[in-house]
């Protein structure tokens, strides 16, 4: 980002009528799970996406998370159609710009947690050791400076989504995207975890969430209902 | 936005990563391992075995002669035999691949071997007379049942050395026996050893000493001449050696010259050398094939069981081909660790073969290098399909479906 920003601001990610479509069995058109969809996300946002189970909210996240492309339409990522990138350079995005987080956590079983946090850093072209001392930092950083050496199967859900947490802030991205995060804890621990992703958003980082729980939904700045595939974004209001 | 590049991972967190899904399921790697150690186990114990077999019988084979040739007086243009120049043994030994040379010298005419001198001339046939030079016994690999070899001082005196069949004709077993030749007593220095094919010649003959025989027998017909040179040529040598040995003897008239040698040895030799070798390779290779797809397999269930981590590291910025190279050096690192304890276990069961059949143990250097390499390869080859497929799943199926 330079010091123009403020003049001309480019999005962090933008979605230009962005639609997603699986086939059918050929007896019709297919079923289109997201309409088109347009949606701008600035850096710092908070973004919470709400809906029914299958109306396609995770959808909506892995496309602008350029994890799935789009039916139709377009994403841009600092400015650039990811879309029509090769998937090597979609990678090189994603590793530059972007953090996840999921419900399943998905840390690697066989690395303790420094190694979970530092495998964040390992496509990044960051070297070992200075992936193991940003891995630390990071790890201190959501309260886990005590359990570095410990396994997944050691911690708690909420020990091992703070790690997961730390994987993605890790690489400092531009935006983090993080679907249902508290759906397998308990909702002390998933608040726990709310508050530490709303504190990383707070640095600068855009936070795209989606949910279930309308009291953490709540909580955040912008709200996207999706109902049967189609996005309408809440009146904006303060909370 | 320089937070596009496209990074590379170093070969070191590549081997890093690999390392961890080895050691992930110690079981599995155990088990995958397994089969390359199996196959580079039987490669490196039936090529060493083989080795060690051929080498036996590559000796066992230059001792009957294989590695060995004679050169002989040829016919000149009169058809008269030529005896062999006095600096053709000089000549020969500085050729290449010439390990040892040894020289016969025409023996005195009319010289009979009697135990008496009572008995008629006419009752001991059979026993002919050899005249050595000191080096002859070791061009012949021969060995003495008792007694002594000629050396510079018994060379000059009236001693004999009783070829193994000779001395058994004489009924001469301890060289304290005194024999009558030529109408002269003569001490027995030694006896040689039964010495096979080589030298039949030497067996049956009483030899003696050549310096011996030219000051005693002087100015007699071929006196001093020398009759045969025996050649022993490095392991392997032996067709390069007899190619310029006329010439290293007698330079500008090689053609009156006599090169000889055990030519049916020499060819048994060349065959063994071949097909054992060849029967090594062939087993081996067949269990590397096994081993391979035992890994090609256990990469294949890997690639299912960790589609979460596959979409994980997808998420994380992992290009397809990333992902690929992550599980093909898995796969060569599990096929590597085969190697590795398959060559520890094949170079000691080669060492129990060779030591149980009492042979020399050898290992080819070349199946010590040539089986880390080896299976390097097979691991890439089995790791190849199952890496691609890996790459190829789609980053959103591979994180929904773990
Ligand atoms: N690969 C696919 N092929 C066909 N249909 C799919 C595929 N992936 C998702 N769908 C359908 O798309 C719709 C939206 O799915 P999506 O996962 O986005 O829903 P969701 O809002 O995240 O639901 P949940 O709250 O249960 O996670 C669903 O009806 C689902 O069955
Ligand atoms: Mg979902």
């Amino acid at each position: 980002m330079t010091g123009m920003d403020s003049l001309d601001v480019v999005p962090v990610v933008e979605a230009r009528g962005v639609s997603k479509t699986y086939p059918d069995g050929g007896a019709h058109d297919g079923l289109m799970v997201l309409h088109p969809t347009d949606l701008v996300i600035a850096s710092g946002d908070q973004v919470a996406i709400v809906g029914p189970s299958g109306s396609g909210k995770s959808t909506l996240l892995t496309i602008l998370g350029t994890l799935e492309a789009p039916t139709t339409g377009s994403v841009l990522v600092g400015g650039r159609d990811v879309t029509t990138m090769r998937e090597g350079e979609r990678a090189a995005v994603r590793a530059g710009a972007i953090g996840f987080v999921f419900q399943q956590f998905h840390l690697l079983p066989t690395l303790n947690a420094i190694g979970n946090v530092a495998t964040g850093l390992l496509y990044s072209g960051v070297g070992h050791a200075e992936r193991r001392e940003r891995a630390v930092t990071a790890l201190e950083s959501v309260g886990l400076g005590h359990r570095l050496d410990h396994r997944p199967k050691q911690m708690s859900g909420g020990e091992q989504q703070r790690v997961a947490i730390a994987r993605a802030l890790v690489r400092n991205p531009d935006v983090l995207f993080a679907d249902e995060p508290t759906g397998a804890l308990d909702s002390a621990t998933g608040e726990n975890v709310i508050e530490l992703l709303t504190e990383i958003a707070g640095r600068g980082t855009a936070l795209v969430i989606v949910t279930h729980d309308s009291f953490i939904a709540d909580q955040f700045a912008r709200r996207i209902q999706i109902r049967d595939g189609v996005a309408i974004e809440e009146v904006p209001h303060h909370v | 936005m320089s937070k596009l590049r496209r990074e590379r991972v170093t070969l070191a967190d590549l081997i890093r990563t690999a390392l961890l899904g080895v050691t992930g399921n110690p079981q599995r790697t155990a088990l995958a391992s397994l089969g390359i150690a199996l196959g580079i186990a039987s490669l490196v114990a039936l090529t060493g075995a083989s080795a060690s077999n051929q080498a036996a019988l590559l000796a066992s084979f230059d001792a009957m002669g294989a590695n060995l040739a004679f050169l002989r007086p040829g016919l000149g243009p009169d058809q008269q035999p030529v005896p062999l120049p006095e600096t053709a043994p000089e000549a020969i030994a500085r050729q290449d691949h010439v390990e040892r040379i040894g020289v016969l010298e025409t023996a005195p005419a009319g010289l009979s071997v009697f135990r008496t001198d009572l008995v008629p001339e006419t009752a001991t046939g059979g026993i002919t007379i050899a005249v050595a030079r000191p080096d002859l016994l070791a061009a012949l690999d021969a060995r003495l049942a008792v007694g002594r070899w000629f050396d510079d001082a018994t060379r000059t005196l009236p001693v004999t050395v009783l070829g193994a069949t000779a001395a058994n004709r004489l009924g001469v077993s301890v060289p304290v026996d005194l024999l009558y030749i030529g109408g002269q007593w003569y001490g027995v220095l030694g006896i040689l050893a039964d010495s096979g094919l080589v030298s039949d010649e030497i067996d049956t003959a009483a030899i003696l000493g050549d310096q011996w025989v030219r000051s005693e027998f002087a100015g007699l017909a071929g006196v001093g001449e020398i009759t045969q040179i025996f050649v022993r040529a490095e392991p392997g040598t032996i067709d390069a050696v007899r190619g310029v040995l006329a010439n290293a003897a007698r330079p500008g008239s090689p053609q009156w010259v006599n090169v000889g040698g055990l030519g049916d040895l020499i060819a048994a030799r060349e065959l063994a050398d071949d097909s054992l070798a060849t029967l090594g390779m062939a087993l081996g290779g067949i269990a590397l094939l096994v081993g391979g797809v035992g890994i090609a397999n256990t990469m294949v269930v890997a690639v299912m069981e960790r589609r979460g981590e596959i979409g994980v590291r997808r998420a994380l910025g992992a290009r397809p081909g990333q992902v690929a190279a992550q599980f093909i050096t898995e796969a060569a690192t599990l096929s590597i660790i085969g190697g590795l304890g398959g060559l520890v276990l094949g170079v000691g069961a080669a060492g129990v073969i060779a030591l149980v059949a009492g042979q020399p143990f050898v290992i080819p250097g070349l199946v010590l290098g040539v089986g880390p390499v080896v299976s390097v390869v097979i691991g890439c080859l089995a790791g190849l399909q199952p890496a691609v497929r890996a790459a190829h799943i789609p980053p959103t199926v591979a994180l929904r479906s773990a």
